[in-house]
């Protein structure tokens, strides 16, 4: 199978217009759950891929990857694109996810609003970004590179950091609002990650909601929060808990919210709990539904 | 009766003829060989998808044929505690366990099995005439038919084509070579040994290169897909019947309406039973399954599955070995 892009030229419009289909409510793959997924295809209705296992990939995972697409819609969810880096893209990164992309057709597909490499190197961790204007610069010029050879829609999703950069010039949610708007992405809202922001640097979630343009909202991820002393942890190792639920439903009620994702990568529970936390996240999502609460 | 022996194949001289011969044969083969691969298309097909409501002794059934399926069957049934197997000097026997009597839950295929059984039969007998696996054929038949139709299974038509053709390889290759034989002793010359060692090693190839296997390009790619879907679960369902010191609970027999030990034997077979609480099981079937094969019955002499008698059932012309069907050889045609 031929994972290396080719060359696009289009630019893509905005994502409100682009994005149509709800997908519903899945689960990040991990091989652990491979077995339970096609014992529960009814109950899982897309996955997301961690699109850096595809590249460069040997061919059980290539084997894997056309399984899975047989079965699930799939997204792709990349973590080396490194959008926030000022010395721009890696292109050969950018061409492996363009094939990829191109093979998987997803709705669209998402990396994080960060930077992950520095001077070629790479740091290891989804690093965040002074909220500055200069670095919103730097998102767009990247972002239009990955336009130039990705037609898909693009949505990026907010991360958690243990600091602020004190060199920053404004909110966060403002930051992401401009990022957003000037690169016409979607956003991929962590509500785990906003929950975990907004208790360990003092802000409250909903005003944080407040400040972001619904209708760019297009995915969730949820997931547990791991408590470390004073500190909230991201882990992916917990059950979700009733604070980010409280989280979800509220984003939920404001924004025509395309799909959500669980993210679970440590201390696996048994399938059957994954799939209440499915169930209970499609509960909410059908219950809440913005375009039915809002007679759209 | 002259020109049977004044052309130029009658008075070739013998070395020449042998290069001529070996020619020969080896065309017919390269012919049998591309035909047979090329007689199964299904290799362009588009796999179906894995199905959420999965039939292990379906899959069991597809990996061997009816002798996995008994095997699969016989499992089952010790797993869930209606069978379990009596060492009586050399032989080895299926018992039924007395207080194990609520067979409602059971389905019709274990019923008849159980019933087969009765309260204890040699194992080596499964496998012989009016055998367990004789009981389960109508069940076989009814699987047969499904992957047929999904186009799984070597259908009989192509089974028909293969085996005209290798009757035409087996003509060319005896024909030419009697042929030579009968010219040389009626001109009374009697070294013809080259000839007979190259028709026999002609026949052996061309009986080897038109075996088919019992699953098509599809039904192994199909196979090996179920294969990748479950490799997880193959050591995920181990795990509750690896013996060990430590207490441990007693799984749950059914996940998603199906026991993920059944259907881990259902895909990969039952040597990923080695280690487990049934390690005996396995060790048992593969024994009881090769002295079945020497006794004269259905089996192809090993764990492979079925073999129809017709091809002798002696070898899997698959590529891979008999005796390692714990991966799924697909049996033989």
């Amino acid at each position: 199978m031929q994972v290396l892009g080719k060359i696009k030229t289009e630019i893509i419009p905005n994502p409100k217009s682009k994005i149509q289909n709800r997908l519903g409510v899945g689960i990040g793959f991990r091989e652990q759950f491979r077995a339970d997924l096609f014992l529960h295809q009814n109950e899982i209705d897309f996955l997301e891929i961690t699109a850096d296992h595809y590249l460069d990939a040997n061919q059980k995972k290539l084997e894997e990857l056309k399984l899975l697409k047989q079965h699930f819609p799939l997204i792709p969810h990349s973590l080396e694109l490194s959008l926030g880096s000022a010395e721009g893209i890696d292109e050969s990164y950018l061409e492996k996810i363009a094939g990829l992309v191109e093979f998987v057709e997803p709705e669209w597909f998402s990396d994080h609003i960060c930077f992950t490499k520095s001077g070629g190197v790479k740091i290891g961790h989804l690093a965040p970004v002074p909220f500055t204007s200069e670095a919103v610069k730097v998102f767009v010029r990247n972002i239009a590179k990955v336009k130039e050879q990705i037609k898909t829609p693009l949505i990026l999703e907010n991360i958690t950091y243990m600091m602020r950069f004190p060199s920053s010039e404004m909110p966060e949610a403002e930051f992401i609002s401009r990022v957003l708007e000037e690169t016409d992405c979607g956003l991929l809202l962590d509500v785990t990650n906003l929950y975990i922001n907004s208790r360990n640097h003092n802000f409250d979630w909903r005003d944080f909601l407040d400040g972001l343009p619904p209708e760019r909202i297009v995915q969730l991820h949820f997931v547990g929060l791991h408590k470390h002393q004073n500190l909230l942890i991201d882990a992916h190792a917990n059950k979700t808990q009733s604070e980010i639920w409280e989280v979800f439903r509220e984003v939920c009620q404001r924004c025509d919210v395309k799909g959500a994702v669980l993210e679970r990568d440590e201390k696996f529970p048994p399938f059957a709990e994954i799939l209440e936390e499915v169930k209970t996240a499609r509960e909410l999502l059908e219950k809440t539904n913005f375009a039915e609460t809002a007679g759209v | 009766m002259e020109i049977l022996l004044d052309n130029p194949l009658g008075t070739m001289y013998g070395p020449y003829f042998l290069i001529f011969y070996g020619f020969v044969i080896f065309f017919t083969l390269v012919f049998l060989g591309i035909t047979k691969s090329r007689a199964d298309k299904t290799d362009r097909l588009s796999l179906p998808p894995i199905p959420p409501t999965i039939d292990p002794y379906e899959i069991a059934y597809l990996r061997g044929g009816t002798n996995e399926l008994a095997r699969s069957v016989v499992f089952s049934l010790m797993q869930k505690g209606f069978l379990q197997i009596e060492d009586e000097g050399s032989k080895k026997y299926l018992k039924r366990v007395k207080d194990k009597t609520d067979t409602a839950r059971l389905n019709l295929i274990e019923q008849i099995s159980l019933d087969w059984i009765k309260t204890r039969q040699e194992i080596e007998r499964i496998f012989q005439p009016n055998g367990l696996v004789d009981q389960l054929k109508q069940f076989g038949q009814a699987f047969e038919i499904r992957l047929e139709q999904q186009q799984m299974l070597v259908s009989d038509e192509m089974k028909a084509r293969i085996s005209r053709l290798k009757r035409l390889a087996f003509g060319i290759i005896f024909g030419l070579g009697a042929y030579k034989i009968f010219v040389a002793v009626l001109l009374g010359n009697f070294n013809f040994i080259g000839i007979i060692v190259f028709g026999i090693v002609g026949l052996v190839f061309a009986q080897a290169i038109s075996g088919l296997p019992r699953l098509t390009k599809l039904g192994k790619r199909y196979l090996e897909r179920l294969q990748l879907a479950f490799d997880s679960l193959k050591y995920e369902a181990q795990k509750p019947y690896i013996p060990t010191n430590q207490p441990q609970v007693v799984p749950q027999t059914t996940f998603a309406g199906v026991d993920p030990l059944l259907l881990s034997v259902g895909v990969f077979g039952g040597g990923i039973l080695a280690g487990t609480v049934f390690d005996n099981y396995h060790q048992t079937f593969q024994k009881a399954q090769q002295q079945a094969a020497a006794a004269g019955g259905s089996s192809c002499g090993s764990s492979c599955g079925s073999c129809s008698s017709s091809d002798g059932g002696s070898s899997c012309s698959s590529g891979s070995s008999c005796s390692s069907c714990g991966g799924g050889c697909g049996g033989c045609s």
